[in-house]
């Protein structure tokens, strides 16, 4: 280990940072105060996987260069969102395994409740949920994909919003929020309603094009017709 | 709206990089943010903007020759604009500078600016030239990027002293701290220089987030953009500015002066 001798004078900079009027670190980033002296550990310095949000809502590709931070003449700045990551050829996938109701499923004011059967494959339990979403909200498309952006169920989804959603779903992942839910506004595109779920055989994102928002309560029952299912061990996606 | 300064007195240590990077990070985190370059040398405004066209600011601003409305670009995010330094020729250079020597006509100019954004980040060229002086002496507070490389750390109580001579002289900027840059974590000198600042700086003077050094940096530069624009997959180090925007925020106490903030719901 390479240590070099003491290139400053302690008390001397201790006197200056006085003068200078040195803040307060905050408790939670302490930096090199007090007893954090004692322990430098730069590492890791990035958090594995991380990844801004901005730049997964940044505007379709404009090139190898970057996309300009200034714009031009004309810009539009509502951020469009662009396709995460090179998509496998030939590569529809599936999600595999069974599912029986373990929880309540809703019921109430909602003119329809999810048909989801009892039992069988998760498939059919998802394609329940979807045909419901349909036939409540009269939404555009609906989709299930994993948290890689490939499609596991979908219907007449643009590829971009899927892979989207998958990046907002590890967005959220590294957030330790998943579980949640958003829905965010895409100009003409629509709105792009997204739920997380945290599917036994992974991650998976439940979503939805629609014109105008689609009912809280909606949205809550997917949310919990989610929850009620239980995935026997096994599954994939 | 709170002033934050960025300065070193050595140069090539990442000023520019920490400024665009730092005030992207606080206007993607919600900040109105305006990024001022008071760098006779225009990096920001001129790599920015693309553009052969000179790039009209500061400079033209303090001459009269264009109004500080009129000069602030817009940016990819509605909350974050860039007071470019304009087109300074070399021959007037300290004239430029001794424009902003005393900070009062930079203090004007950030007033009149302050009931539109949250926080100024000013970039400054190498050294404690005027322009430099006049930044930090219109600034609430200083942050001074330290390059893991020894020299630059003997050049950090410089920084502290230069601090202390404004404060006495009636400044109220403060010192925010020391964020390390260009750090190697695999290069055992690099290493050295940057444990020799957290254990031998003041107490509470070096900051928790450290810039390493990242071929991205590099790859950001040529292509004008802050870290978070350099492709559709950010690279992981953009993240880091998040951190130190947090941290930022937290240090010179930056709060919302807004009526309408808080809580954003997801849902409509």
């Amino acid at each position: 280990m390479v240590r070099f001798r003491s290139l400053i004078d302690r008390d001397e900079v201790d006197e200056l940072a006085k003068r200078a009027g040195l803040v307060d670190a905050p408790a939670g980033m302490p930096g090199n105060t007090g007893s954090h002296r004692a322990v430098f550990d730069p590492q890791p310095l990035v958090p594995p996987g991380a990844t801004p949000t901005e730049g997964l809502l940044a505007a379709p590709d404009q090139g190898s260069g970057g996309f300009d931070l200034v714009p031009s003449v004309g810009f539009d700045p509502v951020p469009m969102a662009g396709i995460r990551k090179t998509r496998r050829s030939g590569s529809n996938r599936t999600i595999s395994g069974t599912f029986r109701v373990a929880g309540r499923l809703p019921t109430g004011s909602l003119p329809v409740a999810p048909d989801v059967p009892a039992d069988g494959p998760l498939t059919d339990a998802l394609t329940s949920l979807l045909d419901w979403v349909e036939a409540c909200t009269g939404v555009r498309n609906v989709f299930v994909a994993d948290d890689e952006g490939l499609p596991l169920l979908s219907r007449d989804v643009a590829d971009d919003l899927i892979a989207f959603s998958a990046a907002l779903l590890r967005t959220v992942r590294l957030a330790s929020s998943a579980g949640s839910s958003a829905t965010l506004d895409l100009g003409p595109r629509g709105r792009l309603h997204v739920l997380w779920w945290n599917a036994p055989p992974g991650p998976v994102a439940v979503g939805a094009v629609s014109d105008d928002a689609i009912q809280p309560a909606v949205i809550d029952a997917m949310r919990r017709t989610l929850d009620a299912l239980s995935v026997a061990e096994g599954a994939s996606a | 709206m709170k002033t934050l300064t960025i300065a070193s007195h050595k140069g090539g240590v990442g000023k520019t990089t920490v400024a665009l990077n730092l005030s992207y990070a606080l206007a993607n985190r919600g900040w109105r943010t305006l990024l001022v370059d008071v760098d006779p040398q225009g990096a920001i405004g001129l790599s920015l903007a693309r553009s052969r066209a000179k790039t009209s600011g500061l400079s033209e601003v303090l001459s009269g020759a264009a109004a500080l409305d009129g000069v602030i670009m817009r940016t990819r995010l509605p909350q974050f604009g860039i007071l470019a330094v304009g087109n300074v020729p070399i021959v007037q250079t300290s004239s430029f500078g001794d424009q902003l020597a005393d900070g009062e006509r930079l203090r004007g100019l950030l007033a009149r600016l302050a009931p539109r954004y949250d926080i100024a980040v000013i970039d400054t060229p190498a050294g404690f030239g005027t322009a430099t002086l006049g930044a930090l002496r219109a600034a609430d507070f200083c942050m001074s990027p330290l390059q893991c490389e020894p020299i630059a750390l003997r050049a950090a109580p410089q920084m502290l002293e230069v601090m202390g001579e404004l404060r006495g002289n009636g400044a109220r900027v403060r010192f925010a701290g020391f964020v390390l840059t260009m750090l190697q974590v695999h290069d055992a000198h690099s290493m050295a220089v940057a444990e020799a600042a957290w254990n031998q700086l003041p107490d509470a003077s070096v900051m928790q987030s450290m810039v390493p050094r990242d071929p991205a940096f590099l790859s950001a530069s040529a292509a004008g953009v802050p870290l978070g624009l350099l492709s559709r997959t950010p690279p992981p180090v953009a993240s880091l500015f998040d951190q130190l925007a947090a941290e930022v925020e937290q240090r010179i106490t930056l709060t919302p002066q807004r009526d309408d903030d808080g809580p954003v719901s997801l849902f409509n």
